[in-house]
């Protein structure tokens, strides 16, 4: 069963609100056609069935409710969940959802949880790399951890733009271009130094865009664990093989082929970053996991089993 | 001739001074055999010898002389620099090395930037991947890369150790994790911005650790061109290929071939990191291109001929 596990959904109402409320929206473009009208989810279906994708589980992208102001935060996952749960209601062999929490208010994101997992049906939550500019894992976190990992949720990881909170980064335009990718693989390293998966080994960890750097430099991580988190009783490689990663790199076989070599193919799952990719490269987004001459057999793992089997839904 | 380009120096009187002005010297102290007491020069030599390293270029790492005031600066980069040419003159044969500057000192640098190559005949300059807090592409050092164009030389990055000043790398342990290939990676797009390569094509630059995570992003950084480069500039990809990567990989042979297959063998060179890999390690540092399955012709090209035609130097 293809699922596309990193699928982007703007319904209006949340978007508008989230633009209200400061968050950056200006990476989203009309032409995406990312919203719920009809035309919109036409395009959708449209893109889906010509590259042979069964579903798509949505999560907010970047636009994330984390918000200072307690109400703000949880007036804005709410929306956001009822509209994605509203969604898949009414295409549910087409769409499954993350929710979004109101971090950083471990309690109301405690509430928010309970409510869009047992209430919404909603398969998973969704996290950024930061929360504003906070460890994602931050000590503070740990209620949310210890709930998501006794109910054995799946937490989708997505960049949330800050440019890894560097003004190197930020202030240069390289938010997207590297800042994300940055985003991600310091995700890890936090997920690595707090021992979240030796602590709370039931979560699914989905990671984007390969891990961003990950697959590069998991040897000097390695080489590196006395600097930065000496007390781990396994080593990075196992923690990292703990979590999944998705294929977004814009279709680019070689940088498929190494990260399969480094992070093996159990832990890959297809993603595609839609409707930021959309049309031809949506296509090429499956495509190219085909072409790139991986070992027989693996390319269908990737792409129709390895998700499925995750989020454990059945073809 | 095999060249090792990532190699540092770390004589005594030079670390006593950084100390004095208050350098971070934690990736100073947690490492030995780098300084010029003979027992350490031995030892050096020693590894050169069973790796089939005829010389090492060697480079200040991350202890730059980018003191706020100019004469701290001056003094400093003098000082490394004379001891540095010290060295070489003692073992011609088998080291060669990089000038430090007294950046942001734009004019002082300019002054030992000459002093450095006319009198002291360094091969190249080393430059960090910021200047403390600033971009090293920045406006204002223009002069300085107009002059090294002028001459033709050589330019070796090196990170600065500043976990791209972002708070979730340094407060966190990591920025000699993650922080310093991210380092490279924003170095690389930091000139890229300014098209320094396209408006002086004749410095040979140097971005250590396969570019940091250049290969794993290579598609995503054209396709988020429009948000950090000019319209009319070309590919960012194709300006990547204007510039040269070391090897410094901890031994990922996926992620070598990786940096072959997106930036071409052409432009990799040969790097140690000594003396932060040693003995078994730095000879690996070695061996791991040798066994990559990667063709002959590349690796003698990435082991024992680009970087000396690069440098200008004679076998």
């Amino acid at each position: 069963m293809r699922i596309d596990v990193h699928a982007h959904y703007f319904p209006a109402p949340y978007f508008d609100r989230f633009n209200r409320l400061g968050g950056d929206t200006s990476y989203v473009t009309p032409a995406m056609l990312g919203g719920g009208a009809a035309h919109e989810l036409e395009a959708r279906f449209k893109n889906m069935d010509a590259a042979g994708v069964e579903m798509q589980v949505l999560s907010v992208s970047s636009m994330f409710p984390y918000f200072d102001r307690e109400a703000d935060a949880v007036d804005a996952a709410v929306e956001a969940n009822d509209l994605y749960a509203e969604l898949v209601a009414r295409y549910p062999r087409r769409f499954k959802a993350f929710a979004t929490t109101p971090l950083p208010h471990v309690d109301a994101a405690l509430k928010e949880l309970e409510r869009a997992l047992d209430k919404l049906g909603m398969i998973g939550i969704t996290v950024g790399t930061s929360v504003m500019n906070r460890s994602t894992v931050d000590e503070a976190f740990e209620p949310f951890y210890a709930e998501l990992n006794r109910r054995g949720a799946v937490i989708f990881v997505h960049p949330v733009g800050l440019g890894v909170c560097s003004p190197l980064i930020r202030d240069y335009g390289l938010s997207w271009s590297i800042g994300a990718p940055f985003e991600d693989t310091t995700f890890v390293t936090h997920v690595i130094k707090r021992r979240i998966l030796e602590r709370y080994p039931k979560l699914k960890i989905i990671v984007p865009h390969f891990g961003g750097a990950l697959p590069l430099i998991l040897d000097r991580i390695e080489r590196t664990m006395r600097l930065f988190a000496p007390d781990n009783t396994e080593t990075a490689t196992a923690t990292v093989k703990r979590m999944w990663y998705d294929t977004q790199v814009h279709a680019r076989p070689e940088i498929l082929r190494y990260a399969h070599a480094v992070l093996g193919v159990e832990r890959l799952v297809y993603g595609s970053d839609f409707p930021l990719n959309r049309g031809d490269d949506y296509v090429r987004s499956v495509n190219y996991i085909r072409d790139a001459g991986l070992p027989a057999g693996d390319a269908e793992k990737i792409l129709d089993r390895n998700a499925a089997q995750l989020l454990g839904l059945k073809a | 001739m095999r060249i090792d380009v990532h190699a540092h120096y770390y004589p005594n009187t030079m670390i006593k001074r950084a100390e004095r002005l208050g350098a971070d010297l934690s990736a100073v102290r947690r490492i030995s055999l780098a300084s010029e007491e003979k027992a350490d020069l031995e030892a050096r030599l020693k590894m050169m010898d069973e790796a089939g390293v005829d010389m090492q270029a060697l480079s200040v790492s991350s202890t730059q002389p980018y003191y706020e005031k100019e004469n701290d600066a001056v003094d400093a980069a003098r000082e490394s620099n004379d001891l540095y040419a010290e060295l070489v003159e003692r073992h011609p044969k088998r080291f060669a090395a990089f000038a430090a500057l007294p950046l942001p000192h734009v004019d002082a640098a300019m002054k030992e930037l000459e002093r450095a190559l006319d009198q002291l005949k360094m091969v190249g300059v080393t430059i960090g991947t910021s200047v403390v807090s600033r971009s090293a592409a920045e406006e204002a050092f223009e002069p300085v890369y107009a002059e090294m164009n002028r001459r033709g030389c050589a330019l070796f990055v090196h990170p600065a150790g500043l976990g791209v000043c972002s708070p979730l790398i340094r407060d966190f342990g990591l920025t000699w994790v993650c922080g310093a290939p991210f380092e490279d990676t924003m170095f690389a797009l930091h000139i890229i911005r300014r098209q320094i390569p396209q408006r002086y094509p004749k410095i040979k630059i140097i971005v250590p650790h396969l570019g940091g995570a250049i290969p794993a992003l290579f598609t995503r950084l054209d396709a988020t061109k429009p948000m950090y480069a000019a319209p009319n500039a070309e590919p960012p990809t194709t300006t990547l290929k204007r510039l040269w990567y070391d090897t410094v990989a901890q031994n990922n042979t996926a992620g070598l071939k990786c940096a072959v297959a997106t930036l071409g063998a052409d432009r990799l060179v040969y790097g140690s990191d000594y003396p932060y890999q040693l003995h078994a390690e730095y000879l690996n540092s070695v061996k791991y291109v040798q066994e990559s399955g990667l063709p002959k012709a590349d690796i003698d090209k990435m082991l024992d001929q680009t970087a000396a035609r690069l440098l200008g130097i004679a076998g």
